[in-house]
């Protein structure tokens, strides 16, 4: 049987999800027996590449560039996973929401403007550095999602538990305390 | 002839940042620029907020390193109610802020810039 594609993405978070999936440990190298890590922060390919099996897609969406990654690792990925709360529910990076519709510009004043000791200035660089959405989105909102692991960060074991299956082309069964209990 | 050399994303560290190095036409470095490119408004969203949450939300800032973030809350909590934690409850703190943090960064992030090993794994 060829090895199931796995890829790894962050979005805005915190990258603790990633943290908890490298708390795997030894299972590592069961993984490494039944899927290919094709593509991950942790490791050295730029782009995400084409036709992934599965993603682990870990933080929220709250710039230009996180919704133009979200689409292309919809379209190249056959089973997407919401990884964490940061995904499932937007979470922390989606605070900023609570201040109304211009948030986004409000957050940069106060660190880059009113915070800011030496030359002061807001962020501007086109085509570089992406500019934030008015709206801090979970990863649902905007493409299909597969299945939801929450988790602030979800356990290795939960992680192991919802991966383990589909590396076999089963469905995980995502129920009770164990498995879908938030933070 | 001039040339940028962009570098995106920069990877194994956490967060999400691109490097622009330029070169002028005898390809010596002129200016190179470090660009952060997420960020999220912790120092606003914050504000007003009961001090009891902090230590919960500002350890989110990181997940290699949320421990210290967590303590630097935690102690400037303390200062607001101007109190002074027990003996026992000092030493814990200082034995908790190395442990998550040094292993990651010794064991997932260092060796990783100076060897193959993560290039292999991807």
């Amino acid at each position: 049987m060829d090895k199931v594609r796995l890829a790894t993405v962050w979005l805005a978070g915190c990258s603790g999800c990633h943290m908890s999936f490298l708390d795997l440990d030894e299972w590592l190298f069961e993984l490494v027996k039944y899927a290919d890590i094709v593509h991950s922060p942790i490791a050295d390919i730029k782009e995400y590449p084409e036709n992934v099996d599965v993603c682990l897609v870990e933080g929220a969406i709250a710039n230009e560039e996180n919704l133009e990654l979200i689409h292309k690792i919809r379209k190249q990925t056959k089973f997407l996973i919401s990884f964490g709360d940061c995904a499932v529910t937007a979470n922390v990076p989606a605070m900023r929401n609570m201040m109304g519709s211009n948030n986004a510009d409000t957050v940069l004043r106060r660190s880059y403007l009113e915070l800011g000791d030496v030359t002061p200035q807001l962020p501007k660089a086109p085509g570089i550095v992406p500019e934030l959405l008015e709206k801090v989105m979970p990863v649902h909102e905007v493409v299909k999602v597969d299945i939801y692991i929450p988790g602030c960060p979800p356990s290795a074991d939960r992680i192991k538990a919802a991966i383990a299956p589909l590396l076999e082309g089963k469905m995980p069964l995502m129920e009770g305390r164990e498995m879908i209990k938030f933070g | 002839m001039a040339k940028t050399v962009v570098i995106d994303p920069v990877t194994r560290i956490e967060g999400h940042a691109k490097i622009s190095i330029f070169l002028d036409d005898l390809g010596e470095v002129l200016d190179a620029h470090f660009h952060v490119v997420e960020y999220r408004g912790f120092e606003k969203f914050c504000e007003g907020r009961p001090m009891w949450e902090m230590a919960g939300i500002t350890s989110r800032i990181c997940g290699i390193c949320p421990v210290s973030h967590l303590l630097a809350s935690a102690k400037t909590g303390d200062k607001l109610l101007a109190v002074k934690i027990p003996p026992a409850g000092e030493k814990l703190r200082r034995l908790m802020n190395p442990c998550p943090n040094h292993p990651i960064s010794c064991s997932v992030i260092l060796p990783s810039q100076f060897t193959r090993f993560s290039a292999r794994l991807g």
